[in-house]
């Protein structure tokens, strides 16, 4: 009887088996189900939105390149790849450990975004004109995602219009061609531009708020900026790339020679995105002419959604790639706390400073000329102590003014004595920059004087200038809440940047038009309450080059401390120039406020900057190279 | 006399499934007192590789048999517990009868695809015939640290930064005024002056250990009942006066029932039923912070507490109190129950159908629930400055917070067996088996959609014996087992082994051959990975004129593999097992076992595809081994009785593939290296001077100044960079284990020691406390003795480590040969003496009373960076058994 039973049993089991096995899979969300329906179809959508970089974030996130520049210096200098990036000490198997190689996670978005791309047709249950709008869409993340590979690493292999073919020999992957890499990152923005809309509203999606899902001007804007730096000479041309960096398809990655009729395709490129008529630079109007000029400039970053941004987007929150504290305070909260002072907001503490280059670049208000156009020389770089002084541009570098008031967002501080060089700056000067005696423009606070104390065991950053370009003046950020609830729109692309890049197109392309640049440069300079370039620089007619470094100059200013400026110096080939410098400040550890202005740099312990011909590039991580050998690494590394 | 550990039972235990298997006496594995059965393990049988990571009460050890064989998700063995898979460490050593390993291709051969990497197999203690026998256990210890890690203390360490801010001109020294201030702790709140490993440290430990048994049977039951109850609580100094208690401690109650029953006098019935309640303590939020905490932050960051009872906290940005870590943090209270039933009858058919045929089934249900409380406290911390006041660092409070963790799983399963052992003639006997294991585990609280599909095997096998005379014998024996891991096409797996033997008198050898599989496919996520998956919590994205349109995300997050199957093993063993004269035994196993097929991460696909991590059927690994032990035993005429034994065994991997392109240097292909090789830098020595610098091959990884560490040119294109990475030293799981002891009994004494050790073992150190702070050094950059002190400096150029720097050394902190260690031990492991008089035994026991090592910084067995690691303790205890 048992027997019987126990042979069934088996027989059973055997019969049973594989079905006992067999995993029913049929409830598990599937990429074809998931694209066919409209809810779902625009979560995956949203998810590609993730990959644009995290340019609001200047320490953990791709905005950290401001602290690699020129215009800032940053506590966290030894963040550990931070600080070998910004001493050339940097090699491709530290950005396989660095967290700011961005190689997978991009290269993962352009597979989202192409996977997006080949099935949302299936999403039947929106009409076919969203398809294609939200088809759009993707192609647009994905350019983004290529043109920030190209910022960063140079040209990279481009994968096209499919996924990424499993039959690929890794022996015979190698890098496109720049050329290559701008017409196909170009062509896909000219095939999104087409399909976006004009504004999200038009998009068809009803009454909900859209605000922040790409448009065609956004599209288009991207496409100027990739035209303008591909006609740049770092990328075209440059002498550095010269015989280097040849593919496995004998291709030189770089173009070998000029062409200075890329301009033309920028400056037509600037001109589509003006000619769309849907932007306007953020202006404020009437009182004081000084105070109009810098309310206009704080709301680029004060006003979500102004007219001026043409591709923006809600600050995000740190994610969490790399080390850093505060990471409860949100997105837009941790920019601020980051660069408050100590003792003027719960978790501020000044990390993110203006270094004096940055300082020295803003214009005098009157002359509207450039105070400093140079510095001498010493052991490390460039010398800030030592400025080449513009004598027509009114700059006092030395002495003190008694009874000084500050003159925006500050009208209930009381007269200070204030350092000669602090004064009559341009208004975007004191939206910016709360120099060392100044108020804080927060009035809630018990004193607001920003005085750098003596502090012996600090390492905060202590330049003898604060930031507080982000900071909305009088926010009041007593507790964590405070930063909690902030939200903020961060202005990628906007329309100053079109017009600085269009003049300069103008002023560089082979049909040259000077007035039409000159018109264009003002534009930006008239909003600042700057006068026009030609009365401040008489001498800047038929001059070229004198126009090329006024243009770059106020591009530097106008986009101080974003990363923006740090590719402009990239793509000039300036950055070889800006970067070699010791780590100035003031002296913060004088015994008085008079004995703080003077300039010295032995007091923030760090290496000094070092940038060498290699550093215009990163490195291709190491880690991409022993999976496929032959890629072309980048001249340097 | 006690039975030693080690017995050379090779052969002699000719049961089915033991093969090249070595039975441990339960009672010699009681001496050690620990809080895991697995920490009592190591050296004591050959072949059986256990790695203590921690010393941590709660922690158990790695185990392996013969070493690390795979590359693949899991070497760990299968740990069979009377009859059905369980771990090792739920028991109490008490419990256990016998421990058995079956290490070769025919001995775990019916175990089918899960005993790929070896079998453990423990059998609890039964009853006998006999009227109840108590005995009574009672241990009790003290505890200390082996090792502690050295810090520069603060004159060292003041010493250490002003020479550091000397050198390279920037930042301020330490005045000597101040430096004094800080020394001689007048004003202790503003300058203070911490040994923060003995603040956070304390010098005792305590143990103990109670256990009763009853066993005894009649006729037609027998039966064995068993209670016990371990304690260990942490050596850290916990604050006293706090409402709760931040000690670590762990707790465990332990309750063992087997019982026997005849119901017909060919029916057997056992049913063994296994319970534990264990408690655990420890810090809140992570434990690695207070052992990381406590050897990073300086000895002048900040006092330990205000002296006015404030929470004291460094104003750097990045700056830790160990003291608050450890105390003021709040702490996790960590409880699991886990229950172990077996139920198994078996039918002699012997009177009925034929002799010697039994059938009957084993049935298993085993659960966990487990869960952690976390109560967390967020205090406010102060700094003072250098006026003396206050300043809070952050908002605090002062309740307590709770949030909870669960985790649980019940496994079932069914074993039909039929089994056919029976003698024809004198000479003539056949074993046979078959059986069906139907095994189904299901995770409680699944962490993700893919991880609640329950994990399924199942397995067909027999096997058959022939022996001739008790001399030769030839068995084979096939499984046919699969798992739900795979696709229709690959989810069975067909494995047939044989294996053939003799007795020569002198010596007994045995030859065997088989072929196993595994489908561990690693990370619970990584399940079912012929399967695509979508992440439905992808990064959500906001939009909006007002930011509140926050969609969800979704995403493609693992791509189907297809064609992917189970990871394959081919092994081949000899044994031989000499009877020497004098009672003495020798044996020697020589095995080989081949893998191919390990399921690894896809090291081909370039990242250009964008598909993040994969994996791929592509790993390869050869392993050769060897084992050999020994033992004597003997009785003298003057009643004295002496055991001695000894084993070591080596295993050495060789990785055949591994899936990684060709590499342009060919010194850098993975091919060829053990699993778990380090790779690393060549040094040379430190730079001596500038010229040195200038006419050596560029140094690629960052700033070089004379005293940094010069590394070797491997290909010769005068740059350093990652292509001189090399292979260097060994692995961090050791190649080689090793143990010896003995045991002695004279009239009322008796003495048991035991030793082991291993070698071929390195490790290579790293973080701030070794290579230099690279962050904040005023606030985490404290650093070991040794290294302050030997570091180069101008004026000890032939250093033993080189230049430290303010904010680290990228050139210096390399991995390479400069921060390899030699990570071997010897330890004396156990040693107990013990006097019995009548019913009563009392004995004193020292474990792990001293270690010898050539790596001093701290235990070497520890697996950390940087000694950050509960430290391994050593232990006296004293004991007394009563048996009535």
């Amino acid at each position: 009887m048992k027997k019987i039973f126990f042979l069934t049993l088996c027989f059973s089991l055997a019969v049973s088996c594989d079905s006992f096995l067999k995993v029913n899979f049929a409830d598990q969300p599937e990429l074809e189900d998931v694209l066919s329906h409209n809810k779902t179809s625009r979560d995956f959508l949203a998810h590609l939105y993730n990959y644009m970089p995290l340019e609001e974030d200047m320490v953990g996130g791709s905005g950290w390149v401001v602290g690699r520049s020129s215009q800032a210096l940053y506590s966290w200098y030894s963040l550990g790849s931070y600080q070998f990036y910004r001493a050339d000490s940097f090699a491709a198997t530290s950005a396989t450990e660095s967290e700011y190689d961005q190689w997978d996670y991009l290269y993962e978005g352009i597979r989202q975004a192409t996977t997006f791309i080949l099935n949302i047709d299936r999403d039947v249950q929106d009409n076919e004109a969203t398809r294609i709008l939200m088809k759009a869409e993707a192609r647009f993340i994905r350019a983004y995602c290529y043109y920030a590979l190209l910022r960063q690493y140079g040209p990279v292999v481009i994968l096209g219009d499919g996924l990424y073919d499993e039959n690929t020999v890794n022996a015979e992957v190698d890098r496109n061609t720049l050329d290559e890499n701008v017409d196909w990152i170009v062509s896909e923005l000219d095939k999104a531009s087409i399909d976006l809309p004009m504004s999200m509203a038009d998009c068809g999606e009803g009454n909900i708020d859209w605000r922040g899902r790409a448009t065609k001007g956004a599209a288009l804007a991207l496409k100027a900026r990739i035209l303008t730096m591909a006609a740049s000479p770092l990328y075209n041309g440059c002498e550095i790339y010269k015989g280097q960096m040849k593919n496995i398809k004998g291709k030189y990655l770089f173009p070998q020679a000029a062409d200075q009729t890329k301009w033309e395709r920028a400056s037509a490129a600037c001109k589509a995105v003006i000619d769309l008529g849907l932007y306007s630079l953020c202006t404020s109007e009437g009182g004081d002419a000084f105070k109009a000029a810098a309310e206009g400039y704080q709301k680029v970053f004060f006003e979500n959604w102004n007219d001026e941004t043409i591709w923006g987007w809600w600050k995000r929150t740190y994610n969490n790639k790399g080390k850093i504290i505060y990471e409860n305070l949100g997105g837009t909260g941790m920019t601020i706390a980051m660069e408050v002072p100590e003792g003027f907001g719960k978790y501020s503490f000044s990390g993110i400073c203006p270094s004096l280059a940055l300082v020295d670049s803003y214009a005098m208000y009157v002359s509207g000329r450039y105070p400093v156009t140079g510095y001498e020389n010493d052991c490390d770089g460039l010398d800030y102590s030592k400025p080449k002084v513009d004598a027509l541009s009114g700059y006092v570098a030395d002495g003190w003014t008694e009874g000084y008031h500050q003159p925006v967002d500050a009208d209930w501080a009381p007269a200070i004595k204030a350092h000669n060089s602090t004064i009559g700056r341009e208004p975007r000067f004191y939206a910016a920059v709360v120099p060392n005696g100044f108020y804080w423009p927060n009035q809630n606070l018990d004193d607001a004087r920003f005085l750098v104390g003596v502090r012996p065991t600090s390492q905060h950053c202590r330049v003898g200038y604060a930031w507080r370009r982000n900071y909305p003046a009088g926010m009041i950020l007593a507790s964590q809440s405070d930063y909690s609830i902030l939200k903020a729109v961060y202005p990628d692309i906007r329309l100053a940047e079109i017009y600085l890049s269009y003049a300069e197109a103008l002023n560089e392309q082979p049909s040259r038009d000077e007035a039409a640049a000159i018109n264009y440069l003002d534009k930006v300079r008239c909003r600042a309450g700057l006068k026009p370039i030609e009365i401040a620089y008489p001498e800047v007619a038929g001059n070229k080059e004198l126009l090329r470094a006024l243009i770059q100059h106020e591009r530097k200013v106008e986009f101080a401390m974003e990363p923006l400026s740090w590719y402009d110096s990239l793509r000039w080939m300036t950055a070889g120039e800006e970067c070699n410098a010791g780590n100035w400040t003031l002296k913060c550890s004088a015994d008085s406020y008079e004995g703080s202005y003077e300039r010295v740099k032995n007091e923030f312990a760090a290496p000094p900057a070092r940038f060498t011909d290699r550093d215009y590039l990163f490195p291709i991580p190491f880690s991409v190279l022993t999976k496929t050998v032959n890629m072309t690494q980048n001249y340097g590394y | 006399m006690r039975k030693g550990i080690i017995l050379i039972a090779l052969i002699a235990s000719l049961g089915f499934y033991a093969y090249a298997v070595e039975p441990a006496d339960s009672l010699a594995l009681s001496h050690v007192l620990t809080g895991t059965v697995s920490k009592g393990l190591e050296g004591r049988i050959s072949g059986l590789y256990i790695i203590q990571n921690t010393g941590r009460p709660d922690e158990v050890a790695d185990v392996y048999i013969r070493g690390v064989r795979t590359t693949g998700a899991s070497a760990r063995p299968l740990v069979i517990v009377d009859g059905a898979e369980s771990e090792l460490d739920l028991l109490d050593a008490d419990e256990i009868q016998s421990i058995e390993l079956l290490k070769d291709g025919s001995s775990a051969a019916l175990y089918g695809i899960r005993g790929n990497n070896g079998v453990l197999v423990i059998t609890t203690k039964h009853g006998m015939l006999s009227a109840p026998q108590v005995r009574v256990n009672a241990q009790f210890g003290v505890g200390s640290a082996t090792r502690l890690p050295k810090m520069a203390n603060s004159a060292e360490w003041i010493g250490y930064y002003n020479d550091l801010c000397t050198q390279e001109g920037v930042a301020t020294p330490f005045p000597e005024s101040v430096t004094q201030l800080y020394l001689n702790g007048g004003d202790p709140d503003r300058y203070p002056s911490v040994d923060w490993v003995n603040e956070i440290y304390g010098k005792v430990a305590t143990i103990q250990k109670y256990g009763v048994s009853v066993t005894g049977g009649s006729e037609k039951v027998h039966y064995y009942v068993k209670g016990s109850y371990y304690n260990e609580n942490g050596i850290f100094k916990a604050a006293k006066n706090l409402s709760y208690d931040p000690q670590t401690r762990y707790g465990r109650f332990n309750f063992h029932s087997n019982v026997d029953v005849n119901i017909t006098k060919s029916l057997l019935l056992n049913l063994s039923l296994g319970t534990q309640y264990r408690s655990a303590r420890g810090q809140v939020d992570s434990y690695q912070a207070l052992y990381a905490n406590t050897l990073t932050a300086t000895p002048i960051a900040t006092p330990v507490k205000f002296s006015d009872g404030k929470f004291a906290m460094p104003r750097y940005y990045d700056g830790v109190n160990p003291y608050n870590t450890l105390n003021a943090e709040g702490y996790r209270q960590i409880a699991a129950v886990t229950a172990q039933t077996r139920l198994k009858l078996t039918q002699d058919f012997s009177d009925i159908l034929t002799s010697g045929l039994k059938a009957g089934f084993l049935f298993s249900l085993d659960t966990r629930n487990g869960n952690i409380i976390y109560r967390h406290r967020n205090p406010r911390y102060y700094y003072m400055d250098e006026n003396g006041e206050f300043h809070s660092q952050n908002d605090g409070s002062n309740y307590m917070t709770m949030t909870k963790s669960i985790d649980g799983y019940t496994t079932l399963s069914i074993e039909p067996f039929v089994s056919f052992d029976r003698a024809f003639g004198d000479r003539h006997e056949i074993n046979a088996i078959v059986l069906a294991n139907l095994r189904n585990k299901t995770d409680n609280v699944p962490a993700s959609y893919i991880e609640a599909y329950a994990y399924r095997f199942l397995t067909f096998a027999g096997s058959v014996k022939y022996s001739y005379d008790d001399k030769y014998w030839a068995g084979a024996a096939l499984s046919y087992s699969g798992s739900d891991n795979f696709d229709a096409a690959h989810r069975f797996g067909i494995y047939p082994s044989v294996e053939a033997g003799a007795n020569l008198g002198l010596c007994t050898v045995r030859a065997s051959f088989g072929l196993s599989g595994s489908e561990q496919l690693g990370s619970a996520a990584r399940r079912f990975a012929y399967n695509s998956t979508l992440d439905t919590a992808a990064g959500s994205a906001v939009f909006g004129e007002t930011g509140r349109n926050e969609r969800d995300g979704i995403a493609t997050a693992c791509f189907g593999q297809e064609g992917l199957a189970m990871e394959q093993s081919r092994k081949v063993e000899i044994d031989a097992c000499f009877h020497l004269p004098f009672g003495i035994e020798t044996g020697i196993a020589l095995y080989s076992d081949v893998r191919s097929g390990i399921f690894i991460e896809d090291r081909a696909t370039s990242s250009i595809a964008g598909k993040g991590t994969q994996y791929v059927n592509l790993g390869g690994v050869d392993n050769k081994g060897l084992e050999l032990s020994a033992q004597y035993a003997r009785t003298f005429d003057n009643g004295f009785e002496l055991l001695a034994y000894g084993n070591i065994s080596y295993n050495h991997s060789k990785i055949t593939a591994d899936g990684l392109p060709k590499q342009l240097e060919s010194y850098q292909q993975t091919i060829g290296g053990s699993i778990g090789q380090q790779y690393g830098l060549v040094a040379l020595g430190l730079f001596q001077s500038e010229d040195e610098i200038a006419n050596s091959p560029k140094q690629k990884f960052g700033d070089v100044n004379v005293g940094d560490v010069k590394y070797m040119d491997q290909n010769g294109d005068n740059v350093i960079d990652a292509y001189d990475i090399v292979a260097i030293g060994h692995s961090n799981i050791p190649a080689i284990v090793y143990g010896f002891g003995a045991d002695l009994k004279w009239k009322s004494f008796d003495l048991a020691l035991h030793f082991n050790g291993n070698a071929r073992v390195t490790r290579i150190i790293s973080g701030s406390p070794v290579v230099g702070g690279s962050s904040n050094q005023l606030a985490t950059g404290s650093i070991y003795e040794d290294i302050a002190l030997n570091r180069w400096t101008p004026s000890n150029t032939d250093a033993k480590y080189p230049r430290m720097y303010l904010a680290g050394s990228a050139n210096n902190s390399q991995a390479s040969t400069m921060w390899q260690r030699n990570m071997s031990f010897l330890r004396l492991g156990s040693i107990e003496a013990g006097y019995t008089i009548g019913k009563f035994r009392i004995c004193a026991s020292a474990i792990n009373p001293f270690t010898i090592s050539s790596f001093k910084l701290w235990d070497p067995a520890l697996d950390c960076n940087y000694g950050d690691a509960y430290p391994i303790m050593k232990m006296y205890v004293l004991g007394v058994n009563i048996k009535f």
